[in-house]
């Protein structure tokens, strides 16, 4: 990327805590109460120790490859093809995550207060807007703190995540084809509403899990084996039991 | 075939294109190639969902693919 822009960690953090709000007050209840019925309460509670060990990945790769996003590293760890296709696999999660997003907002805001007016014109102005906003910048976008922030968050991870996918210099030129492919996808995943509840229930919660924790987990892992094999040979007079 | 449709998606793509012009004309061929790219399929996949709008596409893809697992978690 040729200019740098710099946010402090306690706006990332301001930045990504109602992210993951907005996702587990919407779509997580419904599931759950289906699932696990009176005993609910419990549920957070397992649920947060994956989260934990996300957050505990996510910062043990971070140290390891500072200054490097996940897509930028895990051609390192794992070598270019593989490297490439984990990237590949959390692009696609959230270009499908955001299109559903996007619609589920555009269904409920013709739902409840636009309703005469279709659903593609409020998709398509939630993009334009969100397009804005990460066209000026992570800056920009950690104070645009507001209904559409997840979207946004989602938007820009997207388009920098496939500028550097494909070493692109900047991000900024593909923004706009990358926000209407996320309008396409917002009407292709699901033909109506309760497929589209359907796709939070079936693919997301399943696909998510798997692109942000089980690919950091295996990461980490083959990172830590990997690492370790680079500090063996000084050490090659003591006994490889030593180790152990 | 809906002609207005696909008329105002195309005026969309060329808007897109003219918007960005002048980044384009500077940036690198790679810049270049991966914008016609997402150009192009976002073209062809919208016209297609005006023709037919219950096209199947990754929703059938990514069901099949997690069937094990959803039959085992008892979701569906």
């Amino acid at each position: 990327m040729q200019e740098k822009q710099y946010i402090t960690a306690a706006q990332m953090g301001m930045m990504i805590f109602p992210v993951m709000v907005a996702t587990a007050d919407l779509l997580v209840p419904a599931t759950t109460a289906r699932q696990a019925q009176q005993d609910m309460w419990m549920s957070p509670v397992i649920a947060s120790l994956v989260g934990f060990l996300t957050i505990y990945l996510v910062f043990q790769l971070h140290k390891l490859f500072p200054d490097e996003s996940i897509i930028q590293f895990s051609s390192r760890i794992v070598g270019t093809f593989l490297g490439k296709l984990c990237g590949l696999l959390i692009l696609f999660d959230f270009l499908y995550c955001n299109g559903n997003i996007i619609r589920q907002y555009g269904e409920f805001i013709v739902g409840s207060f636009l309703l005469k007016t279709p659903v593609l014109v409020v998709v398509s102005s939630i993009v334009v807007l969100c397009a804005i906003t990460v066209r000026a910048g992570v800056e920009v976008t950690t104070w645009v703190t507001g209904a559409f922030i997840k979207i946004s968050v989602f938007y820009f991870a997207l388009a920098l995540g496939t500028a550097q996918w494909l070493r692109l210099e900047d991000y900024r030129p593909i923004i706009l084809p990358l926000g209407l492919l996320l309008v396409v996808f917002s009407f292709w995943e699901a033909p109506n509403l309760s497929q589209l509840a359907t796709n939070i229930q079936t693919i997301i919660g399943i696909q998510t899990t798997g692109c942000f924790t089980l690919i950091p987990l295996v990461l980490w892992i083959i990172a830590h084996l990997r690492s370790k094999k680079r500090i063996d040979p000084p050490n090659s007079m003591t006994p490889p039991s030593a180790n152990e | 075939m809906k002609w207005g449709a696909i008329l105002g998606i195309s005026l969309i793509v060329g808007l897109m294109i003219a918007v960005e012009w002048n980044t384009l004309c500077r940036s690198s061929w790679k810049t270049r190639g991966a914008y016609a790219v997402l150009v192009l399929a976002d073209w062809f996949i919208a016209i297609l969902l005006v023709h037919n709008p219950d096209l199947p596409g990754m929703t059938e893809v990514l069901e099949t693919i997690y069937k094990p697992i959803t039959t085992f978690l008892q979701i569906n």
